[in-house]
């Protein structure tokens, strides 16, 4: 069941107001940082191409917004995600205990089909300030990506480029083992649901 | 198909294009100097769009021998004024009342107790004009020996007076420069302004086809019903609610006297200090000293409780600031707002702060800002005194809670007002352009993904400041502007791109609709957008039964 389109992975970016997911993102994506940013209304979505073990994947990624207000939201823009990207500010023990909030509303609004095995990263971001102003130890972010399942854990700064590349592709290669997992077990679901948007999308081509 | 909007208003319902400038010239007093003022635009590049800048105008806005007479013609009046009336106590309750002469205003004290109402003298020196576009670049600043008005404190003291001088001289400029359209305007919009009663009536459809900038600040605040249509219970009725707001705000926090913060203000209270070295203009050790008190010593902190309120506000307020808009990073501007916002949350418990709330207090703001100096959107850290600024920030909060109140259950929980409207757009451009709502619902793209910023933020989001402001005028004349009309302009603004969208897949319609191409977009281009959204409006608003059928999801093939 090759598919001729290269495979599209959905990614969600979720964690608290002001912690970098529209940075991340835009380092990722654009190799850019702004410290202008404006708080993200909704989503914002961009999408970039990267191999996966010499495979080429186009990754989809909605960068949410942080404030608990747009919750309610998130079922418009979860759903059919393969991977769940959880940004904190290490500097601030607030936005790493909130994670577990935003895990379970993850999971109660995209009700993936399989909520243990979901794969989910965690991004401990800004690492570039000074470590007086740390709050969150590594030790204490990886004992609880620990305790819910062996999520992988990053530090990154998305102003100076740290570890934002590794990161990504990480959740890429997380997101095209989930795709094609879902592929293996329900390859019927998979096929109705691409072959229109295939057909419909060739058609508009002409 | 077009035909339709000759019937928008900005067509109908004007007056005859001579109408009213005898009555102006009976009315208003000729200012003693022949040369018109320097002429001043809300937002600098928005010149263009009230007068197509000519030769004649750069010519008088260059000449500095104008500028400075009128500067001071003006300062003399505005400090006649400010002497009539001590200044407005803007006071907390329980702390020292600052009923001060302006003279004695400048001594070191608390700046939000006090707000300095130093001598318009002193603030009309030092400063020149930004040149932040190149059609403001035109405009090149007078030379420091003739100081340009920078700002009108007369606007603080008597609104009414003020416009009418604002009204003549601007009809006076717009008469000798573009053929008497504008000038016509001018007039217009004075007959309506100065009238004892300001007919509202009479006031929307000229707002409708846009307001001339100098008169923008009063005409919002009477179209939001905030300054009362009655000039003789004007002043007091705005002093009275800027007391009030005062009152809201030293209920709710309290003034922590911080010294010296951080670089930036230190930067400031540098650069304040040499301008005030460089002034040739009296008063100058005054200023210095007014400079301290303004330049941040104090700061207002809430007082206990909703920590993630002000925490959130805290941190939208500096990143909202649009990057061509320089006024917005002055920390004393961010200060205001962020107070005010925070104010706005605790009194409206049933939304509270909502992101997005931020991005729509930045047009009121900049526009109350334009009553008061030239270029607000550049206006020099120097002119924002505490007294403008706060005056500024009450007018903003009072309109901000009319505007708000009109769209409540866009912020309520689950924001059913913002869910409701996109349902909407959705039905509506089925209706009207069925090809591309049948494109988007084959590609996957769900309104909700790109419409919801759109409505949560009123598309402050997607066009540049310039033009939203100019986009309000209309909203505020019309009923329901920006919780029915609204729908309207998103319906056109999202089939104004059909073809290009009808090519795209679902990635970049996505990311065309975040970043719609409208930065180079002009009056023009808004006005345009705002008449389509009214044949839209005409054709369907009184007519359900046209979206009958329009389930959503399906789409109509």
């Amino acid at each position: 069941m090759a598919s001729r389109r290269k495979p599209l992975l959905k990614v969600i970016i979720l964690g608290d107001s002001g912690v970098g997911k529209t940075s991340l993102m835009n380092q990722f994506v654009n190799r850019k940082f702004s410290n202008q940013y404006k708080a993200t209304i909704g989503a914002d979505f961009l999408t970039k191409e990267v191999s996966v073990d010499d495979k080429v994947v186009t990754m989809q990624i909605w960068d949410t917004a942080g404030q608990e207000r747009f919750q309610s939201l998130g079922v418009a823009f979860y759903r059919g995600a393969d991977c769940c990207v959880l940004v904190y500010d290490v500097n601030s023990a607030k936005s790493f205990e909130t994670l577990d909030s935003w895990r379970d509303e993850f999971l109660v609004q995209a009700s993936p089909r399989d909520p243990d095995n979901f794969p989910f990263l965690v991004l401990g971001n800004k690492v570039d300030l000074e470590e007086g102003r740390r709050q969150v130890t590594a030790k204490r972010a990886m004992h609880w990506c620990q305790s819910k399942g062996n999520i992988p854990y990053f530090e990154t700064s998305a102003k100076e480029a740290i570890n934002v590349e590794p990161a990504f592709q990480a959740v890429a290669k997380m997101a095209l083992a989930q795709e094609q997992d879902v592929e293996v077990e329900f390859p019927d679901h998979i096929r109705v649901d691409a072959e229109p948007r295939q057909s419909s999308a060739d058609a508009c081509a002409c | 198909m077009f035909n339709s909007l000759s019937s928008t208003p900005s067509q109908h319902s004007q007056h005859s294009q001579s109408h009213s400038r005898s009555s102006l010239a009976r009315t208003l007093s000729t200012p003693a100097n022949a040369h018109p003022p320097p002429s001043w635009s809300a937002l600098p590049s928005e010149s263009g769009a009230l007068s197509q800048p000519s030769p004649a105008l750069g010519q008088i806005r260059r000449d500095p021998a104008a500028a400075g007479k009128a500067a001071r013609s003006y300062s003399a009046s505005s400090t006649a004024l400010a002497a009539k009336q001590p200044p407005t106590p803007q006071h907390m309750p329980g702390t020292r009342s600052p009923r001060q002469s302006p003279s004695n205003s400048v001594q070191h004290s608390p700046a939000p107790s006090s707000p300095s109402l130093s001598s318009p003298a002193s603030r009309t020196n030092s400063i020149q004009s930004p040149s932040p576009s190149p059609s403001a670049a035109a405009h090149a600043p007078p030379s420091p020996s003739a100081p340009p008005r920078q700002t009108r404190l007369s606007y603080l003291r008597d609104p009414h007076a003020h416009f009418l001088l604002v009204a003549e001289e601007e009809a006076r400029v717009a008469e000798g420069t573009s053929g008497g359209k504008q000038a016509s305007k001018y007039a217009k919009m004075s007959a309506v302004l100065e009238g004892v009663n300001v007919d509202i009536d009479a006031l929307r459809p000229l707002a409708w086809s846009g307001l001339p900038a100098p008169l923008r600040a009063m005409s919002w605040q009477i179209l939001l019903a905030y300054m009362p249509a009655n000039h003789e219970r004007r002043t007091a009725a705005v002093e009275r609610k800027r007391r009030e707001y005062a009152e809201v705000w030293g209920g709710l926090g309290t003034v922590e006297d911080v010294g010296v913060v951080g670089e930036e203000v230190g930067k400031a209270a540098a650069e304040g200090e040499r301008q005030t070295a460089q002034g040739n203009d009296n008063g100058s050790g005054q200023s210095g000293k007014t400079g301290d008190a303004e330049l941040g010593r104090t700061r207002w902190k809430p007082k206990e409780g909703e920590g993630g309120v002000w925490h959130q506000i805290s941190i939208d307020v500096p990143r909202t600031a649009a990057s061509d808009t320089p006024m917005f990073q002055n920390k004393a501007v961010q200060d205001s707002l962020a107070r005010l916002l925070y104010c706005w949350a605790i009194r409206h418990p049933a939304s509270g702060y909502v992101q997005g709330i931020n991005d729509l207090v930045n047009p009121l703001f900049v526009v109350f800002l334009g009553g008061f100096v030239d270029t607000p959107t550049h206006a020099p850290p120097s002119t924002l005194t505490p007294a403008i600024l706060h005056a500024v920030e009450a007018d903003t909060y009072w309109c901000l809670t009319r505007l708000l109140d009109g769209i409540q259950d866009n912020f309520t929980h689950g924001q059913p007002g913002v869910q409701r409207m996109v349902g909407r757009l959705g039905g509506l451009v089925r209706r009207i352009d069925a090809p591309l709502a049948t494109h988007l619902a084959a590609q996957g793209v769900e309104f909700i993904q790109f419409a919801f910023r759109w409505i949560n933020c009123l598309l402050t989001r997607e066009m540049p400041l310039r033009l939203v402001v100019r986009m309000w005028d209309t909203y505020l004349s019309e009923p329901d502007g920006f919780s029915e009309f609204h729908l309207y302009v998103c319906a056109a603004f999202l089939v104004k791109w059909s073809e290009k969208l009808r090519g795209m897949e679902f990635g970049d319609i996505l990311m065309f609709l975040q970043n719609p191409p409208t930065s180079s977009w002009d009056d023009r281009d808004i006005e345009l957008l705002l008449s389509e959204a009214f044949m839209w409006k005409s054709l369907f608003h009184d007519a359900p039964r046209h979206l009958e059928g329009a389930v959503p999801g399906t789409p109509v093939g």
